[in-house]
């Protein structure tokens, strides 16, 4: 039963996300959004990329229980339990085994088992499988360490751009600390003592990456501090949690998605870097960076396995951080107040 | 001016105190037996307690408190020639007297770490600073080519070969966001008027330096600070991953000081505001 608990909770998780994306659709804001979007045709195509790997990543997070009772499967892997198993490695549109001069090529049993458009990896799995998985694992640490980063640097960057003074100086100390330690030697000490799950991945990423969205807030509040109706709320005496979360944050938000994108494609990179390095994720686990890594005994084969190595890095890493690229570069361009319309 | 760099100078102080304290909330503030539970999975209490003694992790965190001698520690003992020593004999304040002290410590095979980093600066260096410099260059003039035909298929193909290669997509980036039109002013303008984001990226990377040259040494077997890290990751050797850290945000704050200098000399408005408040 923990599973449909489970399913639920990340369901919930994944309509909420949907709504908001609705709504804001359907409001003004959103028309006006869709409108300069548009424009761009890399911007809308970046878009649906975007969708389809988070797509993909979600629906890798749910569990159902498998059919001999003990494991959990994902609906990848029921998907790919259609998809026939090889024997081993299997290139890319691969139809025939590699056969000694005098066997016979057409002989049934030395066909291969099912065409695989990005092959098969040492033990027969598909390559897409191995991708699609890795999708959520990468969903999972963005959504990770934003969960971290966002709180911290929303709440730090607000309080400091409100109440200046000392309280500004704390938090502009402690930000200038955290970006004076390079972060990747900050996450490699933090993952050294903590230990390697995704969990302590995601918090030492989370971490890190809040002072950029916190110096940006700041300086937003620091102007918005000023605004009439900012003003006008203290003249009638509004409380302050309720001047800073419903007047200021709902001004912010645009803030916030600038910063989203390119944090995003830097923990999807990071995970590779950190894996490689043995302090990301451990062997065994499925991820882009662990496919790299993994895939690098096999590219010095003869003849040389290089799908594997294709796969994650053309079809996993390479079009998600491009379109994150690009569709922030989009957003950046079409959420900035001082753009014509 | 000098008034300018007087104060950015003295503001070292507290960003260095708030690394340093950073850093020893990582190491320091996980109780010695978790930490070593970490590192040694599933090894029995012997073992664990034994790293805790390796580690120097048995003295009191922040004071030696002359009645807290007889205390069983995390290692499994009594240390009663604490009591001997004075108030200060504790890991906050050893570690923070050897900082200043610029003692960077022994590691595992007790030689000193500061010899390792003088033996491994060289190697990396000899590749990171051609590297760096060749970086420099070519986004340069890659971003230059890719601000001056903005919106044509060739300034897609450039985007997308920043990205691809994305260690040199933010220089690329940044400059490519200084779009001029016209002609060959374009040099002239653009290099002046973008000197001061082109500055920071530049500077910016240059911790990049160090941490970056990981998987390039790793790769290629190089013996310089990259390397030097990698193993001190695995052999789990925390003296040396706590004297990277610290050498890493030296070598940052440094390099954001000459930033901050620099823009100071090309763009004196920066100077008056830092003046005036």
């Amino acid at each position: 039963m923990e599973w449909l608990l489970y399913n639920t909770a990340i369901g919930a998780g994944g309509a909420r996300c949907v709504f908001a994306l609705w709504r804001l659709r359907r409001s003004d804001r959103g028309r006006v959004l869709r409108e300069r979007l548009s424009r761009s045709r890399a911007a809308r195509v970046s878009l649906y990329v975007l969708a389809i790997y988070a797509a993909v990543g979600f629906v890798a997070l749910l569990r159902f229980p498998a059919a001999d009772g003990v494991r959990e499967v994902t609906p990848i892997d029921l998907v790919f339990s259609l998809v026939p198993r090889e024997r081993s490695y299997s290139a890319p549109f691969a139809d025939t085994i590699v056969l000694a001069a005098d066997e016979d090529a057409s002989a049934p049993e030395n066909q291969t088992a099912g065409v695989h458009p990005l092959g098969t990896d040492v033990s027969g799995y598909d390559v897409l499988y191995g991708v699609c998985k890795g999708c959520s694992t990468a969903l999972l640490l963005v959504i990770g360490t934003m969960l971290v980063s966002f709180p911290l640097g929303l709440f730090l960057g607000v309080c400091a751009g409100y109440f200046g003074g000392f309280v500004d100086d704390v938090v502009q100390w402690l930000y200038t600390t955290i970006a004076s330690i390079p972060w990747l030697l900050f996450v490699m000490a933090f993952l050294l003592v903590f230990g390697r799950s995704l969990f302590w991945i995601c918090l030492a990423f989370g971490l890190t990456s809040w002072v950029e969205l916190a110096r940006l807030v700041r300086g937003e509040t620091l102007k918005l501090r000023e605004a009439p109706y900012v003003r006008s709320a203290k003249a009638i005496g509004l409380p302050t949690w309720r001047i800073l979360l419903r007047h200021l944050l709902p001004n912010l938000s645009h803030v916030v998605v600038i910063t989203f994108t390119l944090p995003a494609s830097a923990i999807i990179l990071a995970e590779s870097v950190l894996t490689f390095i043995g302090i990301g994720v451990q062997a065994g686990g499925t991820s882009w960076g662990r496919m790299l890594v993994d895939s690098q005994v096999e590219l010095v084969r003869n003849p040389p396995i290089w799908w594997v190595f294709a796969g994650a890095s053309l079809v996993g890493i390479l079009p998600l951080v491009l379109a994150l690229n690009i569709a922030g570069d989009a957003l950046r361009d079409a959420l900035d107040p001082r753009a014509d319309l | 001016m000098r008034a300018y760099i007087v104060r950015r100078l003295l503001y070292f102080i507290p960003v260095w105190l708030g690394v340093f304290l950073l850093t020893f909330a990582i190491f320091h503030l996980r109780a010695p037996l978790t930490l070593a539970a970490v590192q040694l999975p599933q090894a029995p209490l012997d073992r664990l307690q034994a790293w805790v003694r390796n580690n120097v992790y048995h003295l009191p965190r922040c004071f030696n408190l002359p009645g807290d001698a007889n205390i069983e520690r995390a290692d499994g003992r009594v240390h009663p020639e604490l009591a001997r020593q004075s108030l200060f004999h504790s890991q906050f304040f050893l570690s923070a007297g050897a900082l200043l002290r610029f003692d960077l410590g022994t590691d595992r095979t007790n030689k000193p770490i500061a010899d390792s980093l003088g033996e491994r600066i060289g190697p990396t260096l000899s590749i990171m600073l051609p590297a760096f410099l060749l970086t420099a260059l070519f986004s340069l003039a890659l971003a230059l080519l890719s601000a001056y035909l903005k919106d044509t298929a060739l300034d897609r193909v450039l985007v997308f070969a920043a990205i691809a290669l994305l260690s040199v997509a933010l220089p690329a980036y940044i400059i490519g966001a200084q779009y001029v039109s016209e002609g060959w002013l374009l040099i002239a303008h653009v290099l002046r008027n973008s000197a001061v984001p082109v500055l920071t990226q530049l500077s910016l990377s240059i911790p990049f330096l160090i941490t970056g040259s990981v998987l390039l040494e790793q790769y290629f077997g190089i013996p310089g600070m990259g390397d030097l890290l990698y193993a001190g990751l695995v052999a789990q050797d925390f003296q040396v991953i706590k004297a990277l850290v610290y050498l890493g945000a030296f070598v940052y704050m440094l390099s954001a000081l000459a930033t901050d200098i620099l823009y100071a000399a090309l763009d004196p408005r920066i100077r008056l505001e830092a003046g005036a408040g």
